[in-house]
């Protein structure tokens, strides 16, 4: 059992993220290694990305193995854009082999999207988040997605994503329940700088599926740092950041400080929805999550 | 019809020879482009012009294909392909053939790729190959923002395929989970 798993609903759950390198120097990811090493009694685990918004960088199971061989739980994030069934399968039984057993299933951005340094690369999609969610599943059980044994059963705790700012909304729950059923056992969401968000999509869950998930779910956060970067963020889609925030970074002595004020408001807000936990994306700047995780 | 996008003309007068001809399908050309857009596409290559009737019917084609260093052709990939055979001779397409399409309100937009296992019938008459860029058999992806794609300039045909599906009471259908085809 993964020490996620294990606490999972039974005590506020915080977890954080990492990015692989984007090349072959592990210098830098180490130092964020040893960073996490630091905090490991506080976070239930660190999410390793896979090639976000289609940006290359180093594979995600390798990220994850380097952290797993640390001491440090990851969640490896594993997307369905560049690998096909028999690909995936592979990866999760390395996955496996390794230890790792908390997994996020995603679709993957569109190798075409706003960010992507590699338009041109050709989207798999032979699965989507539902149908690896489904794969993981039957390998807990010991079979292939395609009906075959394997030497031995997995022992995923299956992750997928929640997107609170996507609109309409309607698709999205339906999208989440969806995965439930599918086998997802918690969900991360995307950044919400607005508790409001988060809890309108809950509450939407509510009344379009007739069952509280709130339990499941881990609200996704990233520390503000300046006023460009509530810009920026502004302009990816499902972002949704108030006039209000964005004010008190533009008008804050030290925005970074301001930044991981919300982020602890957020905190404070997700106890108070009765949320399993958060997940923390520092964006690069780990100090805001040793900040955030000293007063928790 | 078939949809078609034509190239880029500066890359395709990098292509012309001395003596060019365009060759242009009397059919779907027709239908995507005016008729104005596509003379002009003879002028801009600088080439002698043909129209035939319908390309994918293997017209005779009567065209002395020695005479000429270039022939450009305007039609959809097959129609392309049935003049080089008829002619055998190498041709250079203008245009890209991007699907089967629409036009409603004089916008031409994708509604099928030809995909060879039509499933519409599970999505509630919207084709998820096509009209989902990233042809998900359970969408929509997270991306969707305003009803429209994360990409390209396309409404999500996911969002499109849940509002139908649960306006008629489907809403089990649409929260159940769809695997890959084996597409024979
Ligand atoms: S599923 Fe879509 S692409 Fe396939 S045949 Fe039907 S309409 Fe065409
Ligand atoms: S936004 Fe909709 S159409 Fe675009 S990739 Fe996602 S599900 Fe498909």
């Amino acid at each position: 059992m993964s020490k996620l798993s294990d606490n999972f609903g039974k005590t506020f759950i915080v977890t954080g993220e990492v990015a692989p390198p984007r090349g072959p120097d592990l210098t830098e990811y180490m130092h964020e290694v040893d960073e996490f090493k630091d905090m490991k009694d506080k976070l239930y685990g660190v999410n390793v990305v896979d090639i976000p918004g289609a940006m290359l960088l180093m594979s995600s199971l390798a990220g994850s193995i380097i952290l797993q061989q640390n001491g440090i739980e990851p969640i490896y994030q594993l997307v369905c854009r560049d690998r096909n069934q028999l690909a995936l399968e592979s990866d999760l039984i390395a996955a496996s082999a390794f230890g790792i057993e908390n997994v996020l299933a995603l679709t993957g951005d569109h190798p075409a999207c706003k960010a992507s340094d590699h338009p041109s690369a050709k989207g798999v999609f032979d699965l989507d988040s539902a149908t690896l969610i489904e794969t993981m599943k039957v390998m807990n059980e010991g079979k292939d997605f395609a009906g075959g044994d394997l030497n031995k059963p997995t022992n995923f705790f299956i992750g997928a994503a929640l997107a609170p700012g996507a609109t309409p909304i309607d698709g999205e729950i339906y999208k989440t329940k969806r995965k439930l059923t599918a086998g997802a056992d918690f969900f991360q969401t995307q950044a919400v700088f607005e508790s409001s968000l988060m809890g309108d999509c809950i509450n939407k869950y509510e009344s379009l599926i007739g069952e509280d998930i709130r339990d499941k779910v881990l609200m996704g956060l990233v520390p503000l740092y300046s006023y460009g970067m509530v810009k920026f963020l502004r302009t990816m889609p499902g972002i949704v950041i108030s006039e209000e925030t964005g004010q008190r970074i533009k008008n804050a002595e030290d925005p970074v400080e301001e930044g991981i004020n919300i982020a602890a408001e957020l905190i404070d807000n997700a106890r108070d929805m009765d949320l399993a936990g958060v997940h923390i994306m520092p964006a690069g700047k780990i100090e805001a999550l040793v900040r955030l995780l000293e007063n928790l | 019809m078939i949809t078609l996008k034509l190239k880029n003309i500066e890359d395709l007068k990098t292509k012309t020879g001395k003596k060019n001809l365009l060759i242009a399908c009397g059919l779907c050309p027709y239908w995507n482009f005016s008729k104005e857009d596509i003379d002009k596409l003879g002028e801009s290559l600088n080439s002698g012009f043909m129209k035939l009737p319908m390309l994918c019917n293997y017209p005779e084609i009567k065209v002395d294909s020695d005479e000429y260093d270039r022939i450009f052709v305007l039609a959809c990939g097959a129609g392309s392909q049935v003049v080089s055979d008829v002619l055998d001779k190498e041709i250079i397409p203008v245009a890209d053939t991007t699907g089967i399409g629409v036009k409603s309100d004089g916008k031409i937009r994708n509604y099928c790729s030809a995909c060879g296992d039509c499933i519409i019938d599970e999505t509630s008459g919207i084709c998820p190959i096509m009209r989902c860029s990233k042809s998900l058999l359970n969408g929509p992806c997270g991306g969707v923002q305003d009803g429209k794609c994360e990409v390209g300039d396309i409404d999500c045909g996911w969002i499109q395929i849940g509002e139908r599906m649960t306006k008629s009471g489907g809403k089990d259908l649409f929260m159940s989970v769809r695997r890959p085809r084996l597409i024979k």
